[in-house]
């Protein structure tokens, strides 16, 4: 009897016991807070990561453009551009490095988002493996993570599924935040200065150079009445290419260098965020107000 | 286009106009400056294509027109809460513009 008791007594506290994992756990996932911040950091992310990667070939492109027409204006001369080099600084090597660094940042907010939107485990494994795998792809300078957190980012993903699907998703995205924080903000600031018109020697600078070289030559063929039609006909085509390249300066380089920096201090805010278990309206201003200045960014982008 | 005082200073006053769009902070300032560019580069390009006699009525008030424009960016460069006025001085120089444009066709 007394052995009865006990038994019955025992199965019931591991009843009690399951409810209460049943209970708690769920909670455990991201906080309806959490999740907002998260899905409105990734998107804007991802929108920048993009833009980013396409104004770099842009650039690389009208950089070879001008330099065509500064060939045909000026000839080939020790001052003009070299034949063998039409695309400056700007080469596909440079362009495809910083495209590594910009794609990286696009994954990172994909992998957020497939985090935070999706239960399907293929999708999310899909968006870890394009995480880790563009992490690897990044030139040495670019690199800011060991390989044990590119692992612990591999392992927390790894458990993602089951019935606590909610428990380990935020745990993974508290471990991707974490573990990839130094990374993203690296990367971040490199590519910062690298779209930073006044950054000497940076690849939008390089550029807006080349662009004021042009307007210089192009004005001086269309003011010499020596030259002939044929002649100013092209320096006019090269003088509105060059000054069209000079306005991108502050509708699409500035706002994508504001960005990107944009990113680096939210990010900062999101690990608050989700580490927080605590997510204070405060820290929703913080990570608001910059979400805020990089969706306008954003918006005068998609206006381009 | 063998008068060069007119298609220099027009090629001119676009370099200033850039530079002035740039340094503009105002939005809605900056886009009426920008439609303004425009407008004037193509003008540039219609300009180009034509025989300007210097004598006419029309060549002097475009030409004045554009040297009171020019006048007007620098100003604003220096000081762009000034750019109200360079868009009034462009507006009037677009105009003379675009009557010598006319009679040349």
């Amino acid at each position: 009897m007394k052995e009865n008791v006990k038994k019955k007594h025992a199965v019931l506290q591991v009843m009690v016991g399951l409810l209460l994992m049943a209970a708690v756990l769920p909670g455990c996932g991201l906080t309806m807070a959490q999740k907002k911040a998260v899905t409105d950091f990734t998107s804007a992310t991802t929108v920048v990561g993009k833009t980013a990667s396409a104004e770099l070939a842009n650039m690389r492109e009208e950089v070879i453009s001008m330099n065509v027409y500064r060939v045909q204006l000026i000839g080939v001369t020790n001052d003009g551009p070299s034949l063998k080099k039409m695309d400056e600084q700007c080469t596909v090597e440079a362009t495809a490095e910083r495209q590594c660094a910009t794609e990286a940042l696009k994954s990172y907010g994909e992998l957020l988002q497939a985090l935070v939107e999706t239960d399907q485990t293929e999708n999310i494994k899909k968006s870890s493996d394009a995480l880790v795998d563009s992490f690897k792809e990044l030139p040495e300078k670019y690199q800011n993570i060991s390989q044990e957190k590119l692992d612990a980012i591999g392992k927390a993903l790894q458990a993602v599924g089951g019935i606590w699907v909610e428990w380990k998703k935020a745990e993974a995205v508290k471990t991707i935040v974490n573990n990839t924080s130094a990374q993203i903000a690296h990367l971040c600031d490199l590519l910062k200065d690298d779209f930073d018109p006044f950054v000497k020697s940076k690849f939008a600078a390089q550029y807006l150079n080349t662009a004021e070289i042009l307007t210089r030559e192009a004005d001086e063929v269309i003011s010499n009445p020596k030259k002939s039609f044929e002649e100013r006909t092209l320096a006019i085509a090269a003088f509105q290419k060059a000054q069209e390249n000079r306005l991108r300066r502050d509708k699409i380089v500035v706002p994508i260098s504001a960005s990107i920096g944009k990113i680096k201090d939210a990010n900062n805010e999101l690990v608050k965020a989700v580490n927080s278990t605590e997510f204070t309206e405060k820290d929703i201003v913080a990570l608001q107000k910059n979400l805020k200045i990089l969706n306008d960014a954003i918006k005068v982008l998609a206006k381009k | 286009m063998p008068e060069e005082v007119l298609g220099t200073s027009l090629s001119k006053m676009i370099v200033d106009l850039t530079d002035l769009i740039l340094a503009t902070k105002n939005p809605a300032k900056k886009e009426e400056l920008r439609k303004q560019h425009k407008k004037l580069t193509k003008k540039l390009q219609a300009l180009i294509d034509k025989t300007v006699p210097a004598d006419t009525e029309e060549y002097k008030k475009a030409n004045a027109a554009v040297v009171e424009g020019n006048m007007a960016i620098k100003e604003a460069i220096k000081d762009t809460s000034q750019a109200a006025g360079a868009v009034t001085k462009l507006a009037k120089a677009i105009s003379a513009l675009a009557k010598l444009i006319v009679l040349l066709a």
